[in-house]
């Protein structure tokens, strides 16, 4: 097996790794947010719920919540998730929707009380006060925590491997396997360490253009 | 008839009662001038009067119009006090501007919002057929869209006008990271003014400030009774309160100890608490 069938399998790879990494954002930030709300929520049963909610899914690791949405509901209800693929993201999605969740409270509760105070004796709403006031705030104070998780999120997607859904980390690890070549692993690595540093290059850009007022 | 009504306001914290029946009247441009220690119930009066906190008695009402009596119950929807609230404005101690906007989106904030919802609610009043406002669609939007651009244009130059009676002209594109508290403080006045409250209240407008900073700050206030604003200032500074105040009330104890003209509450104070608080200043 030469170089370019080598780097055209990780490429293959390396797209379900990507698709796994795009939808998992474009979904659990969103989500997050909602869950964030929910943690925050003065009715005390939601917010209890959704506090515990958020305990166990940033208590128990990442691989098990892959390995129970996987096998149990077709195990206890017959029901069939649809291919790995699906079951990999909506685990993904809830584990990362709960730790993103914890981010935006962290920035939301540290926006001081005059915000709101100020939006309010102007006759604003409150969902105008949120969008048009806090949220913005909150997003330059999160950035940095939220690259750090976005970060992690591009090496978690290799859990995925634990049912065997074909990304990155199994196709090199099917070449080694195969044509006892080992290179392949360290050139997985390389994909890694690349589309990290594009993100880091990203998120630098995204802090620079917030950093206009402080 | 007096531009604000206030009757018998109570307010209690858990055990702590902190207005223990405060009642006044203002008429229009009046300027009154609310003095007396920490913890005497200035702020929260203030406050109350703001909607920011709800009284547990009393009745507060403007031009006549009662916007909030204890003993009626009722259930204030979010739209209702807000429309309430813009009777009211407020300059806040530690002025609470929006760090991301600049001087002139600041000033021109709730103006735009408001704006957007006075269109919208336009639009809304049009009662024809769905079929035919789906076929306008376009044209509605092309309408909605030209009617904003009016409004926020008209906005905008109400805003550069209020900045400038603030003298803020040359720091309109700022943010507030890049002024000084004194020039902050002006912005938050000019963001308060342009709503055109009935009655603008101060909570102790330059107690965060450097004393060389305040000057500037008091100025402004003062320029404003030449435009016949009516305001309620909470404020430690006594020769300010002298200098512009047309009535003085003095605080103690979450009751109104002793009001007046200046000359009656400074020169010849009747209330003995009223004469201790005085000569500490």
């Amino acid at each position: 097996m030469d170089f370019s069938q080598v780097t055209y399998q990780l490429l293959e790879g390396f797209g379900t790794t990507v698709l796994l990494f795009v939808l998992t954002l474009v979904l659990a930030l969103p989500l997050g947010l909602l869950v964030a709300f929910g943690s925050m929520s003065k009715f005390k049963p939601l917010r209890w719920l959704t506090r515990t909610v958020v305990w166990i899914i940033r208590g128990t690791p990442l691989m098990l919540q892959v390995i129970v949405v996987f096998y149990v509901p077709g195990l206890l209800f017959g029901v069939n998730l649809g291919t790995r693929m699906t079951a990999v993201l909506v685990a993904f999605v809830i584990n990362y929707a709960c730790y993103f969740s914890e981010i935006y409270r962290g920035g939301i509760e540290s926006i001081s009380k005059g915000q709101y105070e100020a939006g309010q004796v102007l006759g604003m709403t409150k969902s105008q006060i949120f969008f048009k006031i806090v949220l913005f705030q909150v997003i330059k104070r999160i950035t940095a925590p939220i690259s750090n998780e976005v970060i992690t999120l591009v090496k978690d997607t290799s859990l995925a491997r634990v049912i065997a859904v074909g990304e990155l980390i199994l196709a090199s690890q099917d070449i080694v396997a195969t044509y006892g070549i080992i290179y392949p692993l360290f050139y997985s690595g390389v994909f890694y360490l690349l589309f990290c540093g594009l993100l880091t290059i990203m998120f630098n850009f995204i802090e620079k253009k917030l950093a206009y007022y402080h | 008839m007096p531009v604000l009504e206030v009757k018998n306001i109570k307010k209690s914290f858990g055990k702590l009662e902190v207005l223990k029946g405060i009642g006044f009247e203002l008429q229009k441009g009046e300027v009154l001038a609310i003095i007396g220690s920490s913890g005497s119930g200035k702020s929260t009066l203030l406050r109350v009067l703001n909607f920011l906190e709800k009284a547990d008695g009393g009745s507060i009402a403007v031009n006549g119009e009662t916007l909030y009596d204890a003993n009626i119950i009722n259930k204030n929807k979010d739209g209702d006090l807000r429309k309430k609230r813009l009777h009211f404005g407020l300059v806040f101690q530690s002025f609470h501007l929006f760090p991301q906007y600049n001087t002139l989106q600041n000033v021109s904030l709730a103006l735009n919002l408001l704006s957007k919802e006075k269109v919208r609610e336009m639009l809304r009043q049009d009662k024809r057929p769905f079929m035919t406002r789906l076929f306008a669609l376009p044209k509605t939007y092309k309408l909605y869209r030209d009617m904003l651009k009016k409004e926020m244009t008209a906005n905008r130059e109400k805003a550069i006008k209020i900045i400038e009676r603030v003298g803020l002209s040359d720091k309109i594109d700022c943010y507030p990271f890049q002024l000084s508290g004194g020039q902050q403080q002006r912005v938050a006045i000019a963001r308060a003014l342009a709503l055109e409250p009935d009655i603008l209240c101060f909570d102790e407008p330059t107690s965060a400030l450097d004393p060389e900073l305040t000057g500037e700050v008091l100025k402004v206030i003062k320029d404003l009774k030449n435009y016949n604003s009516t305001m309620i200032v909470v404020t430690h500074e006594m020769e300010f309160a002298k200098d512009v105040a047309d009535r003085v009330i003095f605080m103690c104890d979450g009751k109104i100890e002793e009001t007046g003209t200046p000359e009656e509450v400074f020169g010849n104070p009747k209330s003995e608490r009223t004469k201790q608080f005085i000569t500490r200043f």
